[in-house]
């Protein structure tokens, strides 16, 4: 089956991230295909790339990266609710003029268009954190 | 031609206190932009965001209500509430700033189940 996922928590306030992420790993384990994840409101906090996490705690939005690399997955922050938050990859950073992107490379800044194309394009739409 | 998808937004938290309702509304927006059918369903704290004469100039908000009256305009017109929350509430249909058309539990989980995707706010 193919899912595409909705974020809506933080990843330090909210365990929607991490129940997205266990959801995750175990649709892919299950052979399943994720076609995106799409991360929105204050789920864009996943891509915080200057989040630091004590040692002995989970860090969702590292875990997040980590399988997207390991997968390829198409992990996409909203860019309304991006800016908002504080969350500017390189481009986004320039044209605002600020001091520098706080996105992950694992992670790509695109508009609520990309929600409704991953709902169209997979059998299951499945939200986390609302 | 297979028909378009029919998508259902489920709002189901108050206008104020967190930005949720206001970022389910961008997401109708959009949705409405691919031209696709689009049901938006109020529930629960969700029924809130329909109470009329909003005036959030005291907690320094934008009128979540007044954004609300444009969903027409965007061709979003198939509005639905759910009225038991409604009930449980104290409010009633002429409490409403727009004409959403009051389902029961019932016709929620028909709603439910004759969408091809929901969205949850």
């Amino acid at each position: 089956m193919r899912f595409a996922l909705l974020v809506h928590g933080a990843p330090a306030s909210h365990a929607a991230s991490r129940t997205a992420l266990r959801f995750a790993r175990a649709a892919l384990a299950g052979g399943h295909e994720i076609v995106r994840v799409f991360f929105h409101a204050d789920g864009v906090l996943n891509g915080a790339s200057h989040a630091v996490y004590p040692q002995d705690e989970d860090d969702p939005g590292g875990a997040w990266a980590a399988l997207g690399r390991e997968h390829g997955l198409d992990l996409v922050v909203c860019v309304a609710s991006a800016l908002r938050r504080g969350i500017l990859d390189a481009g986004e950073a320039e044209r605002y003029e600020r001091g520098g992107a706080t996105l992950r490379p694992e992670f790509t800044i695109s508009g609520l268009g990309q929600l409704v194309d991953a709902a169209l394009g997979a059998d299951r739409l499945v939200t986390f954190g609302a | 031609m297979t028909p378009p998808p029919r998508l259902l937004f489920l709002a189901r938290r108050p206008p104020y206190g967190t930005g949720l309702a206001r970022e389910a509304l961008d997401a109708v927006l959009a949705a409405s932009a691919f031209e696709l059918p689009v049901t938006v369903i109020f529930d629960g704290d969700g029924v809130w965001q329909l109470v009329r004469d909003q005036d959030p100039t005291g907690i320094e908000e934008k009128c979540h209500g007044a954004q609300l009256e444009a969903l027409p305009l965007f061709d979003v017109e198939d509005l639905r509430v759910h009225a038991p929350s409604l009930a449980a509430r104290g409010l009633t249909a002429a409490d409403l700033l727009l004409d959403a058309t009051p389902i029961d539990d019932a016709g929620l989980r028909e709603a439910i189940a004759q969408a091809d995707r929901i969205l949850s706010f």
